[in-house]
């Protein structure tokens, strides 16, 4: 996600980080219980894992997060004025890239004088499983975080 | 609201609850608004003010863990 906010940040787009609950708490990051503590996590995913946008926290509560469906890993496209364009209910690089580069060429075509009108669609993204990078992340948080997803997931 | 947004255990209990992305906002109308702090200085904005800034804004929601 950082490759693709570079590759577009002389477009037009702009790309940030929210930061949320922990949503696989462990030894190392406990549950949240203060905003101090979101925003000092929020500093290591910056520092630790390289994130380079702009990183926000959202409330404590996370009400944010929570008015748009709360998922853990999830990635919107907004317009200037808000709208959102785009929902996915995981972050992929791959499937973010190619509805940025579809609305873009919205609008190079609306300024080229065709006359476009929005309609709905659905359809299925499909993303690269990586078990071990996805292990080794939740790692981070300690053997709880890893026992408990196991214990969930099997 | 979830009462216990901020769960101590990935647990079915806690984290099922906040798999809501099917009662999430329609696409193509104006999104809620939310108070967002940058992580720098504490400085307080907007969802709809850091869009308003790009004609396409890209939101990754998550966290460490």
């Amino acid at each position: 996600m950082n490759k693709l906010a570079d590759d577009y940040a002389d477009r037009g787009m702009g790309s940030i980080f929210l930061y949320t609950q922990e949503a696989h708490p462990g030894e190392n990051y406990p549950p949240l219980t203060s905003m101090e503590q979101k925003f000092a996590n929020a500093a290591d995913l910056r520092d630790k894992l390289g994130v380079t946008r702009q990183i926000y926290a959202d409330a404590f509560e996370g009400d944010c997060h929570w008015g748009y469906g709360s998922m853990p890993n999830m990635t919107w496209i907004f317009n200037a004025k808000g709208v959102p364009l785009y929902k996915s209910d995981w972050s992929d690089a791959a499937s973010a890239e190619n509805a940025v580069a579809y609305f873009l060429d919205v609008e190079t075509r609306r300024k080229s004088g065709e006359v476009l009108v929005p309609f709905n669609v659905e359809r299925l993204d499909y993303r690269n499983n990586d078990t071990r990078a996805f292990f080794e992340g939740l790692a981070l948080a300690g053997p709880k975080a890893v026992e408990e997803f196991k214990k969930a997931f099997g | 609201m979830a009462v216990n947004y901020n769960y101590d255990a990935f647990i079915p209990e806690n984290f099922m609850p906040q798999m809501r992305f099917d009662k999430s906002p329609a696409l193509g109308k104006p999104g809620p608004d939310f108070p967002l702090w940058k992580i720098e200085d504490r400085s307080e904005t907007s969802l709809h003010a850091v869009c308003a800034s790009n004609a396409l804004t890209v939101v990754e929601f998550g966290s460490l863990t």
